[in-house]
């Protein structure tokens, strides 16, 4: 374990029965740092649940183990479970309590009692902004307000470290971003440690301090964003529009003779560049056109995104956000 | 032992905010109880009269009287000539297979041990007696099969009344030949038999049937039993059984919703939660079982259902004992089939099907005494069997002890079941 790493995997495996599948997570090893959000960024079946499962102890992993706090998972289970909170991806309540009600039970089975117990379930209840709807049966919430008590349960016994899995999935922009927004406010308040699983891209690229790409039960890549890009040497795209005018002859194979530019094509009035390092070569480019007589009415730069990291270190789509 | 207590609670109060099932496991076995108690209230178990000819037995100890052995006429009717061609037809008693039997007391342990339905003891006095017009006769009854009985009652006192109006006629002829003055005379001058004096001296009798009938039973005889009392276990364990399918259908709801595995994420241990669940479970039962039995007693106590003797006495600590282990091995049963079974319909038809065939094999729906031999011993395989016979043990009067074995059964069943259904569920929650 490397100093300051609160979650620490090493060759992390487990293989559902039958014992011929394939594994679910194969020889994971990674490192996560204290009060940092490392994203989890795969699509369905990556093994993002399960990870997740064998993080918190819901059953152990058929070989390696995981450390967290000094914990290990496989020979104290109930201890990793102590500072352990979790945000599973089902709603894991019962609709026919009311929400302070769900959340004594499951504070008690934390071990909480009495005054303790009441101040955490209000607590939680103001954390998540439910503070008015304590006494409500969950059967009448919306969705967000049932997401946003199912992240409340996780945050009762005030754990060092919370594992969120896929907390937004089936939510509209709006309660997405005010779970969002809780995630960073847990870091930011609390100083929690928060692995968040996640398959939308804009998310994990919103509020991760670091990434880490899981693709058929490995993970492929782990690191900040822009560190991630630069590994896969993902390149920014210039595009240039440029009237209905045609381009004299000289145009793209004077772009093309550009330090940095690895491709150059036309289509109609547009003309798209592709470089390593765009912002660099923007004032060579500019200069090219000029001489060569282009009426540049509009340019633009896309810089690369994770998506495209991800679509270079396993050859698949990441599905859309909604 | 405090979250035990947490789970079993919250477990509790779940299910009691779900009308639907106090509405099948409850609500509708009372009103299907009503229902049968309205229809069959005054049936007894037994009272069908069977095709084949009823064993009774006969024992005539009369040493005889002046006119001979008049218990012998019982005899005559009902062995020496059973079909009764010679007989009026009143009195042709073909429906019973009736044996000598050398005494009373071995005749007493056949109708004990249900080899007779009934025997007629005829006493060494009953001539003498019947000369002075107070002869008694007594009928064993198995009180197992009371209708049997009564009707072998019914035809002994057809025959004592044929017997004492043989008796009237005599003491008639007396009375004429009494009254004739001739024949006075020569009575009086000692000109006649000693015969006919003696039965101009028996003339006094009295015109009543000197003849009485005395019903028995023996020492450990069953007590009657109800068709509603037999139906109200049926019922209940049937119920019962219901009501460990919806636990089943409560773990596979709270698999899918994931409220179990957030259980087992917490720092408690998955035995305590499982164990809570099934406690919680197994009050839900409790609580259904006593609400039936006391639902089904006011049912029993209704105005109208007849005299209040004929009602159960059960042993209340053997029923308390009983109903605790039939709801551990209802509880099992659930417990079992949940973690046996990959989702709620696999469960639901394994469940159903199993308990259907459970129970027709254990004597739920009829006797097991109709059963052949080898699925007699069958039964004995089947927790509802021994459910079942301890409930109608209790029935005939026994007490706790004698229903021990059963007990045993039902909680050995209970806990490998209990434990079998948690370690399946757990490996489920793997499978996921």
């Amino acid at each position: 374990m490397k100093m300051g790493e609160i979650i620490t995997l090493r060759g992390l495996s487990k293989r559902y029965r039958p014992l011929d599948r394939a594994p679910a997570i194969s020889e994971i090893n990674l490192g996560i740092e204290e009060g940092e959000i490392f994203s989890l960024l795969g699509p369905n079946g990556a093994g993002k649940t399960t990870l997740i499962s064998v993080l918190c102890g819901l059953f152990p992993p058929t070989r390696g183990d995981a450390i967290i706090a000094g914990r290990s998972v496989v020979r104290d289970p109930l201890g990793v479970k102590r500072i352990v909170g979790v945000v599973p991806e089902e709603v894991a309540l019962y609709p026919q309590f009311s929400a302070r009600k769900n959340l004594r039970y499951f504070g008690m089975l934390y071990g909480l009692a009495g005054r303790e117990l009441d101040e955490a379930a209000r607590a939680s209840l103001a954390v998540v902004g439910l503070t008015d709807r304590g006494d409500e049966k969950v059967g009448r919430f919306s969705s967000g307000m049932k997401r946003r008590l199912n992240i409340a349960v996780g945050l009762l016994h005030k754990p060092r470290v919370l594992l969120m899995d896929e907390p937004t999935v089936g939510l509209d922009p709006e309660s997405r971003r005010r779970i969002l927004d809780l995630v960073r406010q847990l870091k930011q308040e609390r100083g929690a440690t928060i692995l968040y699983t996640t398959h939308y891209v804009e998310e994990a690229e919103e509020i991760s301090d670091r990434i880490g790409i899981i693709h058929q039960g490995r993970i492929v890549a782990a690191g900040a964003v822009a560190d991630l890009i630069r590994a896969v040497q993902a390149e920014d795209v210039l595009r240039l529009e440029v009237g209905a005018a045609p381009a004299p002859a000289g145009a793209l194979a004077a772009f093309e003779k550009l330090g940095g530019v690895s491709r150059v094509a036309r289509e109609g009035d547009t003309i798209t560049l592709a470089a390593r390092a765009a912002a660099e070569a923007l004032p060579e480019v500019l200069r090219i056109a000029a001489e060569q007589g282009l009426d540049v009415r509009s340019l633009t730069v896309s810089r690369p995104k994770l998506e495209a990291v991800f679509l270079a270190l396993t050859g698949e789509r990441l599905t859309a956000p909604p | 032992m405090k979250k035990l207590v947490i789970v079993a609670w919250t477990e509790l109060t779940l299910r009691a905010r779900d009308p639907s099932l106090w509405l099948l496991t409850l609500v509708a076995p009372l009103l299907v109880a009503a229902l049968i108690s309205l229809a069959f209230g005054g049936l007894v178990l037994g009272q069908t009269i069977p095709e084949t000819s009823i064993a009774v037995g006969l024992v005539d100890a009369d040493r005889g009287g002046r006119w001979g052995e008049l218990g012998q006429l019982f005899e005559q009717v009902l062995v020496a000539d059973p079909d009764g061609s010679s007989l009026p037809a009143e009195l042709r008693f073909t429906l019973f297979d009736v044996r000598v039997i050398e005494d009373e007391a071995q005749a007493r342990r056949l109708v004990e041990r249900g080899r007779l339905a009934a025997a007629l003891i005829i006493p060494p006095d009953f001539s003498q007696a019947l000369a002075t017009g107070n002869a008694t006769v007594r009928v064993l009854v198995d009180g197992r099969t009371p209708a049997l009985g009564a009707a072998f009652r019914a035809a002994v006192e057809a025959l004592a009344d044929t017997i004492s109006a043989g008796v009237v006629t005599i003491r008639t002829t007396a009375d004429g030949l009494l009254g004739n003055p001739r024949l006075r005379a020569q009575l009086m001058a000692g000109e006649l038999d000693e015969a006919l004096i003696g039965l101009a001296v028996d003339a006094a009798l009295p015109a009543a049937n000197p003849i009485q009938i005395r019903r028995l039973s023996p020492a450990s005889q069953p007590a009657p039993l109800r068709l509603t009392h037999y139906l109200a276990a049926t019922i209940a364990i049937t119920m019962l059984g219901l009501t460990s399918l919806l636990v089943s259908a409560t773990l596979f709801q709270e698999r899918a919703q994931w409220t179990l595995q957030r259980a087992y994420i917490t720092p408690t241990r998955p035995g305590i939660i499982l164990l809570g669940k099934t406690l919680g479970v197994y009050l839900v039962g409790l609580v259904q079982v006593t609400a039936l039995i006391g639902g089904l007693a006011l049912l029993e106590w209704m105005p109208g259902k007849g005299d209040s003797a004929g009602g159960l006495r059960l042993d209340l600590p053997g029923l308390a004992s009983l109903v605790c282990a039939v709801v551990l091995a209802a509880t099992g049963y659930g417990a079992a089939i949940a973690g046996a079974a990959r989702s709620y319909a696999e469960a639901a038809l394994l469940g159903g099907t199993l308990l259907i065939v459970l129970g027709l094999a254990g004597g739920i729906f009829f006797p097991v005494e109709l059963m052949p031999g080898p699925l007699h011993l069958l039964s004995r395989g089947t927790p509802q069997f021994w459910a079942m016979d301890g409930y109608l043990r209790l029935a005939r009067g026994e007490g706790a002890a004698a229903i021990a074995p059963n007990l045993l059964v039902l909680i050995v069943f209970g806990l490998v079941t209990i434990a079998a259904g948690a370690w399946l569920t757990r490996r489920r929650i793997e499978l996921v």
